[in-house]
């Protein structure tokens, strides 16, 4: 009655997913020298041990040029889930979030022959972020789920810095301020028949930290 | 052959719709695990010497009283007080530790930890203000606020449980005896809670029955001191550590009254170490409650009665044991800037306590900045007396009391 999956997550994020994957494809299609992206951060945590291994978080992503000013498109996910006996209730707890960012990025000098060792870099995105949390609890005589889904669109300003380390392999760092508009739904439900569902819809900016290092490597 | 094709899809979607109706079937068709009750509520007044101070309303002030207790039992003991149905209040407050849990902090519904250790539970009637900064000042809004937080138990809404209560088949009749009408509504619930809660009576501890035999009527310490009352139900090393926690060791400082519990109403910043690694790191601050002018940092102190049963101790269950708490209060007090007044040695003559525990404008030769902690440096002999009084203070009957107990039968 009640879903908690990926399936299911990721059909309600259908349109954001087809509007990125177009516009993956036009870049795709551009004469320009693309490039892939790829968050290193996830990886190089896992590499020494500190993420949760229950945790699955990832990010990348296409650019329509590597040395010059372009566009850029990423998309983010993350999983993760736990199952946990509490008292005899069996609570198993599943996050999931997705992201989407496509924007437009400037090179303070964009240079596609002769690109500098490191400059700043700069750019704006509209991005989409929508992010599922949710406990499903059952023992022999009681369901129950708790779920808040969480759907926000809306503008960033980015601004990082690009390091060359070879002409096709660069690094990049950023920080972002994003404002987004947020709608937030939380619902409960029972197996005697009990359900609320409320929803909540707000304005929201946040500033992220320039926790993401990207790895960009030309295609 | 094509009557069954068209009719295996019928039949599997005449059966998705009668198990769906099924799934919303009543709590009647489900293995719903039910309390087991006595025919007639049992007595839930208890008889106690004038010194504890325990009244309760008669008949005709309070009536059904048993079956409204009764009623609170089931509430206090039933799971389906938590939104996802896996846990009590008892999940935290267990009978056979003196209702607190043995652990630091405790898992809510949904398994996470609760910011604070859970306090005990003994004469909560005899307490003026709840939960460990206070912020509860009345027993009956008190009882249902863990219903309504997010980690403990969860419910958006009181409204909310009682809709689910009205989905239990066996509160009806407890509701009809208790109130006369079988419909749950939030202030029944709490009436019902907060009468089981006040029943919870724990005087029959050795130690308080040699104080209703000593001074039945009247609260009177220092009598002991002076010698002019002589607690003969306690034995030597008891007696010596009831005069040290009311002289050398100044717990009687914050710990007074006959329940060990600063007169229901007192907080205090006892200097815990903010670095500790045992801590949990929770914030203290005070967020509300009648008597929060105590400082933010400053907590309730809470009644000894039944303490050896009741670790860990302290706000974030850091000291795992007696030895650990006799351990600070001899020597680990820490320097804060927040320490409470009666833990700072600032009296001209190296004492604490009495007039020197007014503060600068009355007495411009003080400063509670200069003022060291006090180092109480307890001897063996010290430590063992004051634990054996503090051991002396078990009520066993208490954690033993069927009026008490879980009415649910364990499941499987």
């Amino acid at each position: 009655m009640l879903d908690f999956g990926m399936i299911s997550f990721v059909s309600d994020c259908k349109t954001p997913l087809l509007l990125f994957f177009l516009l993956c494809g036009s870049l795709l299609s551009s004469a320009q020298q693309h490039a892939v992206w790829l968050d290193a951060v996830p990886v190089t945590r896992r590499l020494f041990g500190s993420e949760a291994e229950a945790d699955v978080h990832l990010t990348m992503g296409w650019s329509s040029a590597l040395n010059s000013n372009g566009w850029r498109a990423l998309i983010g996910g993350a999983a993760s889930g736990t199952t946990d006996n509490n008292f005899g209730t069996t609570v198993v707890t599943k996050n999931r979030d997705v992201a989407l960012r496509t924007g437009y990025r400037w090179f303070s000098k964009s240079d596609s022959e002769n690109p500098p060792r490191c400059r700043p870099v700069w750019g704006a995105d509209a991005l989409f972020d929508r992010r599922q949390i949710g406990t499903e609890s059952s023992s022999l005589d009681f369901n129950s789920t708790f779920k808040t889904v969480r759907s926000a669109w809306g503008l960033a300003g980015v601004i990082g810095a690009d390091l060359m380390l070879a002409p096709k392999i660069h690094l990049i760092i950023e920080t972002r301020l994003d404002a987004m508009y947020r709608v937030e739904t939380e619902i409960q439900e029972d197996s005697f028949g009990g359900r609320f569902e409320q929803s909540n819809r707000s304005w929201e900016s946040r500033l992220d930290p320039p926790l993401s290092l990207f790895v960009v490597l030309a295609l | 052959m094509s009557f069954r094709a068209r009719s295996v899809p019928s039949l599997v979607f005449a059966l998705l719709v009668f198990a769906n109706f099924a799934g919303c079937s009543t709590t009647e068709e489900t293995d719903l695990v039910r309390p087991v009750l006595p025919d007639t509520a049992l007595e839930y007044r208890s008889q106690t010497a004038p010194i504890f101070g325990i009244e309760f309303p008669s008949d005709e002030e309070a009536p059904f009283y048993d079956e409204r207790a009764q009623l609170g039992r089931v509430l206090f003991h039933d799971r389906m007080l938590s939104q996802n149905g896996a846990v009590s209040c008892n999940s935290c407050h267990l009978q056979s530790h003196g209702f607190a849990e043995p652990k630091a902090l405790s898992k809510g519904l949904r398994s996470e930890l609760t910011e604070r250790n859970a306090s005990h539970l003994a004469n909560p009637g005899a307490q003026h203000v709840y939960f460990w900064d206070g912020r509860a000042n009345d027993l009956t809004t008190q009882v249902t606020m863990p219903v309504e937080n997010h980690v403990e138990m969860g419910f958006r809404s009181l409204e909310d449980l009682a809709n689910r209560l009205n989905q239990l088949d066996y509160y009806a009749p407890l509701f009809e005896s208790a109130f006369g009408d079988p419909t749950p509504s939030v202030e029944r619930i709490q009436d019902a809670l907060s009468t089981f809660l006040r029943c919870m009576v724990s005087c029959s501890s050795p130690a308080d029955e040699a104080f209703a035999s000593a001074m039945p009527e009247f609260w009177n310490p220092w009598g002991v001191l002076d010698g002019s009352i002589t607690l003969d139900g306690m034995n030597s090393m008891e007696r010596q550590g009831f005069e040290l926690f009311h002289g050398k060791a100044q717990c009687a400082n914050c710990h007074g009254g006959v329940h060990f519990n600063g007169w229901g109403m007192d907080f205090a910043d006892i200097g815990l170490d903010p670095n500790s690694s045992n801590s949990t790191g929770q914030n203290t601050f005070i967020t509300g409650g009648f008597f929060g002018g105590w400082g933010a940092t400053a907590m309730k102190v809470p009644s000894l009665r039944n303490v050896a049963l009741t670790g860990p101790y302290m706000h974030d269950g850091r000291f795992a044991t007696l030895d650990d708490v006799l351990d600070h209060y001899s020597h680990g007090i820490q320097d804060v800037p927040t320490l409470d007044m009666r833990l700072r040695v600032w009296g001209n003559n190296g004492g604490f306590g009495g007039e020197d525990m007014l503060f600068d404008p009355f007495f411009p030769g003080v400063d509670l900045n200069e003022a060291p902690p006090i180092r109480l440096n307890f001897s063996e002999e010290e430590r063992t007396a004051l634990k054996a009084f503090l051991h002396s203070l078990t009520d066993y009957n208490f954690i033993q009391d069927e009026r008490f107990s879980n009415p649910f039968p364990p499941t499987p």
